[in-house]
């Protein structure tokens, strides 16, 4: 932020207040025995001043987020189901990561699976065939199919 | 130029690098695996049996131990199932499960923000006394995303600290804290 004003501070504030508060919360990570990694997703739509989206994201391998990713969307959407699949894409790298770093460790990975609350994203994303147009949903929604289509990420409504 | 002879040591004593973090390795030693995670200079190593990591923090010691006169230098290890590491205190007694805590961290953040509002509170940055529900338990006010025009910006000294706190507090939020990961990239744009 270039120019914060006394509202961030006061945002600031808040924060640090509550963090004060709820420092003896530890951040518990455990995994569960069926060797999957979960993935997490949502987007908020055109919450930013500028009516771009907020993604919201947690990996899991059973119990706590080893990784949390909360971060604005690039690029201007239509939608909710549009913001959901750019936020899908925004993720699929860190999930095919950890998919390969689990698998690197010497560990097995059963399914990698991405759960979404919007059925309409998660069709679009398992079909990759584009209802909506312009170019760089296209290829976040092949990104996704592609992914799905190798096996390497099952998505989820739920 | 450590990174380099770290590496080139624990390739010979048979590591093996995962490929896809240049600051893992693995090596197979009678059928239990070590682990070697770092960052810059700190090792943490895991294996079910205790004798390979002594075996290995015994290697690494002969390598890499360089004792000054003064008697600094020395190799600091660290064994048991907690551990304090740049901020973070790692703790691994609850079985097949990491609590990650960083009390002492939240402590000094919290006490260079008040102190901080001590030294710049010229009427400035007068926090409003308005009804803000004191049951409200998320990291991120309401109005996160509402930007209020009207307010003036920071003086350049509130801006310093603004920025440094935020930055405190993105490392943490980063480590311990993914709840206030919302609040943190609002703050950070």
């Amino acid at each position: 932020m270039k120019k914060p004003d006394q509202d961030d501070w006061e945002k600031l504030e808040h924060l640090v207040k509550y963090l004060e508060s709820t420092k003896n919360l530890p951040l518990i990570l455990s995994a569960d025995n069926s060797d999957n990694i979960y993935t997490y997703a949502d987007a908020a739509f055109a919450v930013h001043p500028d009516m771009k989206s907020h993604n919201g994201a947690g990996l899991t391998l059973g119990r706590g987020f080893a990784i949390s990713i909360s971060s604005g969307q690039r690029l201007n959407t239509g939608s909710l189901t549009t913001a959901e699949i750019v936020c899908v894409s925004d993720i699929l790298p860190t999930t095919q990561w950890i998919r390969l770093f689990v698998l690197a460790q010497g560990l097995k990975v059963k399914e990698n699976i991405i759960y979404q609350d919007n059925e309409s994203s998660v069709l679009l994303e398992k079909n990759g065939k584009t209802a909506l147009s312009g170019h760089v949903i296209s290829i976040s929604e092949h990104f996704s199919s592609q992914m799905q289509w190798r096996k390497r990420s099952a998505m989820w409504y739920g | 130029m450590f990174y380099k002879k770290l590496v080139a040591a624990l390739k010979s004593y048979g590591f093996e690098f995962n490929l896809y973090d240049v600051c893992v390795a693995n090596k197979t030693v009678d059928g239990s695996v070590v682990t070697i995670c770092f960052h810059v200079d700190g090792c943490k190593i895991s294996c079910v049996s205790t004798k390979v990591v002594d075996e290995t923090i015994s290697r690494l010691r002969n390598d890499f131990e360089v004792v000054f006169e003064d008697g600094s230098g020395t190799m600091k290890v660290h064994r048991g199932k907690r551990h304090e590491f740049v901020g973070m205190s790692l703790d691994y007694s609850h079985k097949g499960e990491v609590h990650i805590l960083m009390i002492r961290y939240v402590q000094d953040l919290v006490d260079t923000f008040k102190q901080a509002q001590l030294t710049l509170d010229d009427g400035f940055i007068k926090v409003k006394k308005k009804s803000r529900s004191s049951t409200q338990l998320t990291a991120a006010p309401k109005n996160l995303f509402v930007v209020n025009e009207e307010c003036k910006p920071l003086s350049d000294a509130a801006r310093v600290m603004y920025h440094s706190m935020v930055a405190k507090c993105l490392y943490f939020a980063k480590r311990a804290r993914p709840d206030a990961m919302t609040a943190m990239s609002f703050l950070t744009k």
